[in-house]
């Protein structure tokens, strides 16, 4: 993770039974983004999600992942390709009651509009996995809207952080 | 530096010590980052280590994916006494000179009314053919704010040697 003076916080949330949660109007002025979850969810099972975009998040199928997880008895790698979102969580989605996971994005070059994005994510949850991803949104655009969503309702912490390479 | 990466504590070991405590963390930020470099007298390449907040001597469970000499393995634990394995730690038995590189991250340490969790990665990478890395995800239900962090090498008769470091950084989201 990168430190330095400019570990900045754009925004922070606390989630309270929601399924959705979207960052908009992303400010520019930073090279990377960082975002930190602390999730617990309605009921177990259900992954999260994750969908950027510019001015409103990508729904077609540009997104794609490589995932490496420990489930507690097996380490498995699988890729997904095609996709309309990335996988927020995969093993380690976020359990109920205070089983919260713990999970850091973070995205490369978020305001660079010559590159396809990149994000790197590690996320864990005591109690089913820990998840190693890597992911891939194909367009140029610079990034300045973030969703998170499920299909169970979310409660915890989010917080965006701008990192600026100068 | 900016308000919202600070350093909180630099602790760097002079002699051999089995454990270490960092106390009085201060309660004004809303993460903590805990950044080790570490190395011990085990006769080992590398070995795991532990740490316990708040003097808590109950209740952690941990999931992890260790890479080591080529393969790979996950276990799940519950009800510890400590967070096992969050710490990567270069034997005796390493390349000489070389010390662990990990880190571990804790949301929301300054809050009393949710769970703690944690996220560690690790490795004690040293140029030969035994080296491992560990992915921890980690958590006590214990929903206390994180005021100290002891960590230990493992077992009582392995000690961590001088040069070995903790630096804790506080992470603030406004």
């Amino acid at each position: 993770m990168a430190a330095g003076s400019t570990y900045t916080p754009i925004a922070t949330t606390t989630l309270s039974g929601v399924t959705s949660y979207t960052f908009s109007s992303i400010s520019g002025s930073y090279t990377d983004l960082i975002l930190i979850g602390n999730l617990i969810q309605s009921s177990s099972a259900a992954n999260s999600y994750i969908q950027v975009g510019n001015g409103s998040v990508d729904t077609g199928s540009n997104y794609s992942q490589t995932i490496l997880y420990g489930n507690g008895s097996s380490t498995v790698s699988t890729r997904q390709s095609g996709q309309t979102a990335w996988y927020a969580d995969y093993a380690a989605a976020p359990g109920t009651g205070s089983d919260y996971n713990t999970a850091i994005w973070q995205i490369q070059n978020y305001s660079n509009s010559n590159v396809y994005k990149s994000i790197l994510m590690r996320v864990g949850k005591a109690t089913n996995g820990t998840d190693a991803m890597v992911g891939l949104w194909r367009s140029v655009s610079a990034i300045n809207t973030i969703k998170l969503f499920s299909s169970n309702n979310l409660t915890g912490t989010l917080t965006l952080y701008g990192i600026a390479a100068a | 530096m900016a308000n919202t990466y600070k350093l909180l504590n630099a602790t760097t070991i002079s002699s051999p010590s089995y454990s270490v405590t960092i106390s009085s963390i201060p309660q004004t930020y809303t993460d903590l980052l805990v950044g080790f470099s570490l190395r011990s007298d085990y006769g080992s390449a590398h070995h795991e280590g532990q740490f316990t907040f708040n003097s808590v001597s109950t209740g952690y469970a941990q999931v992890f994916l260790v890479g080591a000499n080529g393969s790979t393995n996950s276990y799940i634990q519950s009800g510890q006494p400590a967070a096992t394995w969050s710490l990567a730690i270069n034997g005796d038995g390493s390349t000489a000179n070389t010390f662990s590189n990990g880190e571990i991250y804790f949301p929301n340490y300054s809050s009393t009314s949710v769970a703690k969790s944690w996220s560690t990665n690790a490795v004690t990478e040293n140029n030969a053919s035994n080296a491992a890395q560990f992915m921890v995800g980690g958590l006590n239900t214990s929903t206390a704010a994180i005021s100290s962090l002891t960590f230990y090498a493992w077992q009582s008769f392995i000690n961590f040697v001088a040069g070995s470091t903790f630096y804790i950084y506080g992470i603030k989201n406004s």
